[in-house]
């Protein structure tokens, strides 16, 4: 079978054509690979890939019916043959994780996930529109330093934020420090992982809300001024309805990071508002012996993600190619 | 237009379901990077969170007692409310059940002073809590399983020096630990707990059945290790598979072969590479633990097997008798329970000490312990300090069972279960005690080359290539 089509290409998300330019006579891209996929060998081809990349999880989830010796013992593929089943370790996973439940971790993971996703989405929506459609000095040199940004791994900037975040910045001038700002009654809260998260999340929220707004056709825009609408007005009645596909993919992007992130609530969490995820983690038992939990563990961590995806689905495969293709 | 759709949403799905797991998977290798350092035993699962409360309470009220001071006071301090309001925050790498029974153990010195003890166990506590400390977001206080790790802590001059704990602590637990929790002339930290390496465990059922008598030397474990395979049987399980940590059971086994060959001051002097890990009496050493190990039809599955094993499993091997014995430290208790084993000599599992290679290091044991490290300089701090690491602590967690402490004070009797006692006992008879060589050694070595070298030599790779190659990587 003969399948060098280059994927990437059918995921056109940032590279937006030049506005007015049309597309050659010749079919578009994703045009011809849908007509390829509609063939019979399309079809054989992406059922094998969707079964080769099911295989991991659907053994992960016969494993969590199996009971824990069974586990260690013999592989989840012998279920066929030897259907031995058990609830114990779902049972295992909600009870006996000691003091806390796992619901309160749930509900910790929700209260970090829905700010974290909405207070990013909201500033890079205001930074897309003043980015695309105010003019202002040094308008695109800005744009290119938020862009640059995106290349700062994570994990360099993560101590410098959390020193940041708790003891706020000094400067220290020739033996005397002095005290530029601290940021109050962060320390220790909740906060500082929005904060967190929020920081992170920009640079791409603004490049990808950026290349949406922009695409927008400038006769809307312009319509609006001479109307005499201000700019505030012009953000609320045209571009957000306009953007809700844009919005609505970057959320679940940005919903599903935080809700599976580990290492950021990690470092900035605080102690008693610890997400699913460190949870997890934890319930593999000190000395790393009961990880047949992890198995139920996992699947349950995964509810809420996959009913968001399902429920979203729609506005995910829309904002996939939003911004790009005409039609 | 729609098939395309259809086709993007379903890679999508499975891409995303792929990365959900992916994710959730890759937390899981974070344990413990030295399960070594941990120090419970986790024996009796046979204790209920719930009715543990009471328990504890009453065993600490009556310790106090019977150490015949105040029972208005909780580790020498005044049972008068005086902490009312303040907070401190633990830190540790002691989760599930075990934190559980920790945290049962302070609930007397909550009550007693007002304080509130807030105690967070993560699985990557070493690593989390160099973040910490670096990002200003550090608890209150730090178990440490190892002193390596609380020679980095006190570089960053947040932890609290607590000289005045010297007497207590040389008197309660006997020098030795003061050492471990010294760093530079100033000591930092007391222990919390202990564990006994010098090990090995056996079905004493199946030894009866089969009339084995218990090996006091190491001639007579390799002539019963014959005499075993003679009868058909397979002498040892072994496995060294432990996630990220994989290798640390082999570095126990050296150490404890290095310590009762060569005895206490090779073993310090392994310890600071004065004595190079290419020198020949470490060579004979790992040859020695290459004479159970690789001798054919000694082990389990093989050299092969023993790589591909967790620690856990393998200790398993002895409750159907598919093999006698195992080289391990008391924790591995845990497993053996889980498996339907039953603890003591006249059960399916137990352990005789380490049989002694060098008459002249007779007695000599090694362990492993967590120190309790203050990085916040605060009179509640240093009161839920004092209290970890005293008696009235010590008898608290020890009546919740699975759990013992090289605190000499500590009353035998709150030990439940007998295969605790035993332990306590042969930790308070020994003669030498020596703290875990990796967990001393730069962590470079001590759980980087060591375990990997270990394990490569365990596969095949010679000792003189697997030691020259753990020497090149000392730090200099």
């Amino acid at each position: 079978m003969a399948i060098s089509l280059p994927l990437s290409d059918s995921i056109p998300l940032s590279d937006a054509p030049p506005r007015g330019t049309e597309r050659g006579p010749e079919p578009p891209l994703g045009r011809r690979i849908a007509t390829f996929l509609g063939t019979r060998s399309g079809k054989i081809g992406v059922g094998l890939l969707c079964i080769l990349w099911t295989i991991p999880t659907v053994g992960l989830f016969v494993s969590s019916f199996r009971p824990a010796n069974k586990i260690l013992t013999t592989g989840w593929w012998t279920v066929v043959r030897h259907p031995q089943f058990t609830l114990a370790n779902y049972r295992d996973v909600w009870s006996t994780t000691g003091g806390t439940s796992l619901g309160q971790y749930f509900f910790n993971t929700v209260k970090i996930t829905v700010p974290a996703t909405f207070i990013p989405i909201v500033i890079a929506a205001l930074a897309a529109y003043a980015l695309s459609w105010m003019d202002f000095k040094g308008r695109d040199w800005v744009f290119v330093g938020v862009v640059a940004l995106m290349v700062v791994p994570i994990q360099m900037a993560m101590v410098p934020l959390l020193s940041l975040i708790n003891q706020g910045a000094h400067l220290t001038i020739s033996g005397h420090t002095f005290t530029l700002f601290v940021i109050p009654g962060v320390k220790g809260s909740v906060v500082s992982v929005w904060i967190a998260h929020t920081c992170f999340a920009l640079p791409l929220a603004i490049f990808l809300l950026k290349n949406f707004v922009q695409a927008l056709p400038r006769d809307l825009i312009e319509a609006a001024r001479i109307d005499g609408a201000s700019h505030l007005v012009i953000f609320t009645r045209v571009v957000l309805p306009l953007a809700v596909p844009a919005l609505a993919s970057l959320a679940i992007f940005q919903f599903l990071w935080v809700w599976n992130d580990f290492l950021v609530a990690t470092v900035f969490g605080p102690s008693d508002l610890k997400p699913l995820t460190w949870k997890l983690n934890d319930l593999v038992g000190t000395k790393g012996t009961e990880w047949q939990r992890l198995t139920a563990g996992a699947f349950i961590s995964m509810i809420v993600p996959l009913g968001v995806f399902f429920s979203l689905q729609r506005y995910f495969v829309r904002g996939l190619t939003a911004g790009a293709v005409k039609g | 237009m729609n098939h395309r759709k259809r086709v993007v949403g379903l890679l999508a799905a499975t891409a995303f379901i792929a990365t959900a797991c992916g994710s959730s998977k890759s937390t899981s290798t974070s344990s413990s990077t030295t399960p070594a350092g941990a120090a419970t035993t986790a024996a009796a699962a046979t204790t209920v969170a719930g009715s543990a409360a009471g328990t504890a309470a009453t065993a600490a009220g009556a310790a106090a007692t019977s150490a015949g001071s105040n029972p208005d006071s909780l580790g020498g301090h005044k049972c008068d409310g005086s902490l009312k309001g303040k907070t401190v925050t633990i830190s540790s790498s002691i989760r599930d059940t075990e934190a559980d029974k920790l945290v049962t153990a302070w609930k007397p010195f909550e009550t007693c002073t007002g304080v509130t003890i807030k105690h967070t166990g993560s699985g990557s506590f070493e690593a989390d809590i160099k973040t910490a400390v670096q990002g200003g977001s550090q608890p209150d206080i730090a178990i440490v399983p190892q002193p390596g790790l609380l020679a980095t802590l006190v570089a960053s001059g947040k932890v609290v020096a607590r000289d005045d704990l010297v007497p207590s602590v040389t008197a309660n637990n006997g020098t030795g630990w003061l050492s471990y929790g010294t760093v530079n002339g100033k000591f930092y930290a007391p222990p919390l707990s202990a564990n006994l390496k010098s090990l090995v465990w056996y079905n004493p059922k199946s030894f009866t059945a089969k009339g084995y008598a218990i090996p006091k030397t190491w001639d007579e474990l390799l002539k019963l290790s014959d005499k075993i395979v003679a009868d058909g049987g397979t002498p040892w399980c072994a496995g060294i598979e432990s996630g990220t940590a994989t290798g640390w059971p082999a570095t126990d086994f050296l150490e404890e072969v290095v310590l009762s060959n060569d005895g206490p001051d090779v073993y310090d002097q392994w310890i600071s590479n004065k004595i190079k890990f290419n020198d020949p009496r470490i060579v004979a050493d790992l040859d020695q633990v290459g004479k159970i190990w690789k001798t054919k039809g000694y082990v389990k599955g093989g050299t092969d097997g023993i790589a591909t094993t967790a620690f856990g499993t393998a200790a398993t091997g002895i409750l159907d008798s598919s093999c006698y014995m195992y080289q391990m430290a008391n924790f591995v208790a845990n497993d053996l329970v889980k498996a339907g084993g039953v603890l003591g000599p006249t059960g399916t599992a137990a352990t005789f000490p380490f049989p002694t290679i060098n008459p002249a290091n007779k007695g000599a044991i090694e362990g492993g312990g967590e120190f309790v490290t203050a990085l916040r300089d605060a009179p509640e701090v240093k009161a839920v300090q004092d209290y970890t690491t005293s008696a009235d602590f010590a008898n608290a967690r020890a009546a919740q069972g699975g759990w013992f402490t090289s605190n000499n004070k500590v009353d035998l009797s709150n030990y439940k279960d007998p295969f605790e006692k035993t332990l306590a006992e042969q930790l308070k008879a020994a003669t030498v005690f020596r703290f875990d060589a990796s967990d001393l050694m730069p962590a470079a070595v001590g759980s980087g080359t060591e375990w990997k070298e270990l394990t490569a030599w365990v596969t095949g790779q010679s000792t003189k290539d697997t030691l020259d190659n753990i020497q090149k990587s000392w730090p200099s």
